[in-house]
C-alpha cells in the first residue's frame, strides 16, 4: 500500500506540537498575512522558522498557506514574504493565485507550491493547467467525487491532497462572497463570517430555510482512498482546539495505521465515527465522495449542536511509585465519574474516579476549575500530554 | 459606448430587441454548462445569426468536460466569436481542438488584481472579467496596468455564491415541499433578501439589489466589454437603466472597500 501523509491544521505553535505528537506527518499553518484564516492566531516569520525547525527535527513537514485572492494593495509585500518563506525552509506553500507562481518562477525561489483547494480542481484538464506551472501537489476541490479523483489521478499521476475531515463550505471554495455582502468582511481574504450558517426564510414556506452543510467525515473510505493513490489526507480546522485536533488526528492515525497493517474492521470504524461526531458536536458525512449531497448532508430545522465538556484534562506527569497521574484540568469532574485516557501511545484506558487530590495532596470531591492541577490514582502509566475525556463510548462493546 | 456593451440573452427574440437599441454583443449561456442563468440549448444556439460569445460558468467534472468537447465539435462556428469560461479545463479543450475562438476567463470573484490578470493574459487567454467586489479605484488601476482589454461588469444582479449542492431540492425533500427552483430567501436577522436559483448542476445565490455600476462607463481605455448581467431583468429594464442620468443608489463595492482583517475595522 502507498504511504499516505496525514496533514493537520495548526493555528499556533502549541497546536502544531500537539498535531505532531498525535500523529500528523505534516501541518499547514498561516502566516500573519495572506492566509485565509485571517483571524486565527497565525505565525510570524520567526515563529514559522521555529515551527519548521521543530518539524524537521521530527522528520515532519510544514506547509504555509498563502491562499488569499490578492487585491492590488496586497501585491506590495508579497515578493518579500515569499522570499522570507523560502529562507525559512518551509516544505511548501499552499496557494491558488497564479501571481504567486509567477513570482516564485521569476525570483527563482526555492519554494514548492501546493495548489490550494481555492482553485476548485475537479478535472484533469484544469489540473494540467497548473501542473504545467510547476505546482507539485493539487489540493482538490472538496466537491470532487471518487470518480473525479480517480480520473485526475489516472490522467495526471499528480500528487493529490484531499480533505478528509472538518467543516465544509456550502459553496465551492472561493466562489462565495456572502460574507462580503452581509458584513463587508472579505471571504476570499480570510474574513469569512460564515453566512452559510445563518438561517433564512424562503418564499411560500413556513419552514426555516438553511444552506448549512454537515461536516465532512471520510472514516469509512480511508482504505479506498489509499487504494486510489491519494497522497495526503487533510484535516480542516486551523481555529479548532487542541482537544479537537488531537482527537481527530488520533482517530485518523489509528485508522490509517490499522489499514496499512490490515487490522481495520467495521467495529473500529463505527467506534471511531462515534468518537469523531461527539468531539465536533456536529454530525459529519462523506459529502461529495460517494454521491451528490442530499438533504441528509445538510442541517435543517431542529439541528443539535450542543457543546459538551468531554475534555477533562491534560496529563502533565505520571508517578510510577505512587501510581498517580497529575493533570491540568479543562472541565469539571467529580468522584464517581468514569473517564478515559487516550494518547499517541496510549490505547483508550478507563479510569474510575474514586479519589481526587489537589496540588497539596488534599482530598477533594470535585475538580471545578479549568487549569487547576489535580492528581488522581491510575494503575496504568500514562504519558505526558495524553488526554482525559469523559468515557462515552466503550471500544470493547464494539468489538 | 453601447458598441462595447455585452448582455447575456435569455431567448433568441431578445437579440432583435437589443439590436434595435444599439447593443450588438451577446453572451449565450450554454444549456447544461451553466448555473444561475437562463440557458439556450444547442439547437437554439445554432439558429443565432449574429456574432456571439458562449458562456460556460460551471466547474466541470471530467465526464461533462468530455461532453463539452463533443458539443464544440458540433456547434455552428460561423457566428461564435469566443467563450467566457470559469473552468480552466475549458481552455485546455479549446486549445486541444485548435479552435480559433477568443478565450475570456470569467473567474467569478477572482479578477481582483492587475498582476494575476496579466499572468493569465500571458497564458493564451485573450481577456478576463474583472471582479465585481472591488472598488472603482482598484478597477481603474487594473485597467491601467493590464496588457489586454478587459471585461468589466457594469449592471445587474451579482452572483454571490455558487454551490454544487441542490439546495432548494434538498429543502423540498426534507420538508416534502415543491417550491420552485428559482426563489427568494430572506435572512432572519438582517432581513436581507437574496435571489436563489438552482438547476441540476448546482445552486447560485444572487445579491438582493441590482449592482448599478454604470458609472464605470466613464472608463474608456482597455475595455473589451462592459458586461450587463440581465438575469431576472427584462430588456426594458436594461434600456431604462442605460437611459437614466442620475447616479444609482447602490453601486456594490465601488465605494466600499472590503475588510481584510477584523483588526482593520479599527484602523
Amino acid at each position: 500500500m502507498n504511504k499516505v501523509e496525514l496533514l493537520a491544521p495548526a493555528g499556533d505553535l502549541e497546536r502544531l506540537k500537539f498535531a505532531f505528537l498525535y500523529g500528523a506527518d505534516a501541518v499547514y499553518i498561516g502566516g500573519k498575512d495572506f492566509s485565509l484564516r485571517a483571524n486565527a492566531k497565525n505565525f510570524t516569520i520567526e515563529e514559522i522558522k521555529e515551527a519548521v525547525k521543530y518539524a524537521h527535527n521530527l522528520h515532519k513537514k510544514v506547509y504555509v498557506t498563502v491562499n488569499i485572492v490578492f487585491h492590488n494593495e496586497d501585491l506590495k509585500n508579497l515578493e518579500n514574504y515569499l522570499k522570507s518563506l523560502a529562507q525559512a525552509h518551509v516544505d511548501a506553500i499552499i496557494a491558488s493565485d497564479i501571481i504567486v507562481l509567477d513570482i516564485i518562477k521569476k525570483e527563482n525561489l526555492n519554494l514548492e507550491v501546493h495548489l490550494s483547494t481555492q482553485a476548485s480542481i475537479l478535472n484533469a484538464e484544469s489540473a494540467k493547467f497548473y501542473l504545467k506551472e510547476n505546482v507539485s501537489r493539487l489540493v482538490l476541490a472538496r466537491e470532487a467525487s471518487r470518480k473525479d479523483i480517480i480520473d485526475i489521478k489516472t490522467k495526471t499521476k499528480a500528487d493529490l491532497e484531499v480533505f478528509i475531515h472538518g467543516a465544509m463550505c456550502t459553496s465551492f471554495s472561493g466562489k462565495c462572497v456572502l460574507s462580503n455582502c452581509f458584513t463587508n468582511r472579505d471571504s476570499n481574504r480570510g474574513g469569512c463570517a460564515q453566512i452559510c450558517r445563518w438561517v433564512f426564510d424562503i418564499e411560500n414556506s413556513k419552514e426555516p430555510f438553511s444552506i448549512t452543510p454537515k461536516d465532512l467525515n471520510m472514516v469509512s473510505y480511508i482504505k479506498d482512498m489509499i487504494d486510489i493513490g491519494i497522497n495526503s489526507f487533510k484535516i480542516e480546522g486551523r481555529m479548532r482546539s487542541i482537544y479537537y485536533v488531537s482527537t481527530v488526528l488520533n482517530v485518523y492515525r489509528n485508522i490509517i495505521d490499522k489499514t496499512m497493517n490490515k487490522t481495520i474492521n467495521d467495529a473500529y470504524i463505527k467506534y471511531y465515527q462515534d468518537i469523531l461526531n461527539r468531539c465536533a458536536n456536529r454530525e459529519s458525512t462523506p459529502q461529495f465522495y460517494d454521491k451528490l449531497p442530499t438533504n441528509k448532508e445538510q442541517y435543517f430545522l431542529g439541528r443539535q449542536e450542543e457543546s459538551n465538556q468531554d475534555f477533562i484534562g491534560l496529563v502533565l506527569e505520571y508517578d510510577d511509585d505512587a501510581k498517580m497521574v497529575t493533570i491540568e484540568e479543562r472541565n469539571y469532574f467529580k468522584i464517581g465519574d468514569v473517564l478515559e485516557a487516550f494518547g499517541p501511545n496510549t490505547e483508550p484506558y478507563e479510569i474510575k474516579i474514586n479519589k481526587i487530590y489537589n496540588e497539596n495532596m488534599e482530598e477533594i470531591d470535585v475538580a471545578r476549575h479549568p487549569k487547576m492541577i489535580v492528581k488522581i490514582p491510575c494503575d496504568k502509566a500514562l504519558n505526558k500530554y495524553d488526554m482525559l475525556r469523559l468515557k462515552i463510548f466503550d471500544i470493547s462493546s464494539y468489538l | 459606448m453601447k458598441e462595447k456593451i455585452i448582455v447575456n440573452i435569455k431567448n433568441l427574440s431578445e437579440i432583435t430587441e437589443y439590436e434595435k437599441q444599439g447593443i450588438t454583443n451577446f453572451l449565450v449561456p450554454l444549456a447544461n454548462f451553466c448555473v444561475g442563468y437562463d440557458e439556450l440549448d444547442l439547437e437554439d444556439i445554432n439558429k443565432v445569426t449574429n456574432d456571439f460569445y458562449l458562456l460556460i460558468n460551471r466547474l466541470l467534472p471530467y465526464e461533462d468536460l468530455a461532453k463539452l468537447k463533443e458539443i464544440f465539435k458540433q456547434i455552428d462556428n460561423r457566428f461564435l466569436k469566443g467563450i467566457f469560461f470559469e473552468d480552466l479545463g475549458v481552455l485546455s479543450i479549446i486549445n486541444e481542438l485548435n479552435l480559433n475562438w477568443e478565450k475570456i476567463y470569467f473567474a467569478n470573484h477572482f479578477g481582483t488584481n492587475y498582476a494575476s490578470i496579466n499572468a493569465f493574459l500571458e497564458r493564451n487567454i485573450d481577456s478576463m472579467v474583472v471582479s465585481n467586489e472591488i472598488t472603482k479605484e482598484e478597477i481603474k488601476e487594473i485597467l491601467n496596468k493590464t496588457h489586454k482589454d478587459l471585461v468589466i461588469p457594469v449592471y445587474g444582479y451579482n452572483q454571490i455564491m455558487y454551490s454544487r449542492r441542490n439546495l432548494i431540492s434538498n429543502f423540498n425533500t426534507e420538508f416534502a415541499l415543491n417550491l420552485p427552483l428559482e426563489n427568494k430567501i430572506t435572512e432572519k436577522v438582517t432581513k436581507k433578501t437574496l435571489r436563489i436559483k438552482e438547476n441540476k448542476y448546482g445552486t447560485v445565490i444572487y445579491d438582493e439589489k441590482i449592482y448599478n455600476n454604470l458609472e464605470l462607463l466613464e472608463f474608456k481605455d482597455n475595455i473589451k466589454f462592459y458586461y450587463i448581467n440581465t438575469s431576472f431583468l427584462t430588456t426594458q429594464d436594461i434600456f431604462e437603466a442605460l437611459n437614466k442620468t442620475e447616479k444609482s443608489d447602490f453601486n456594490g463595492f465601488l465605494d466600499k472597500k472590503t475588510i481584510y482583517k477584523i483588526g482593520d475595522i479599527n484602523e
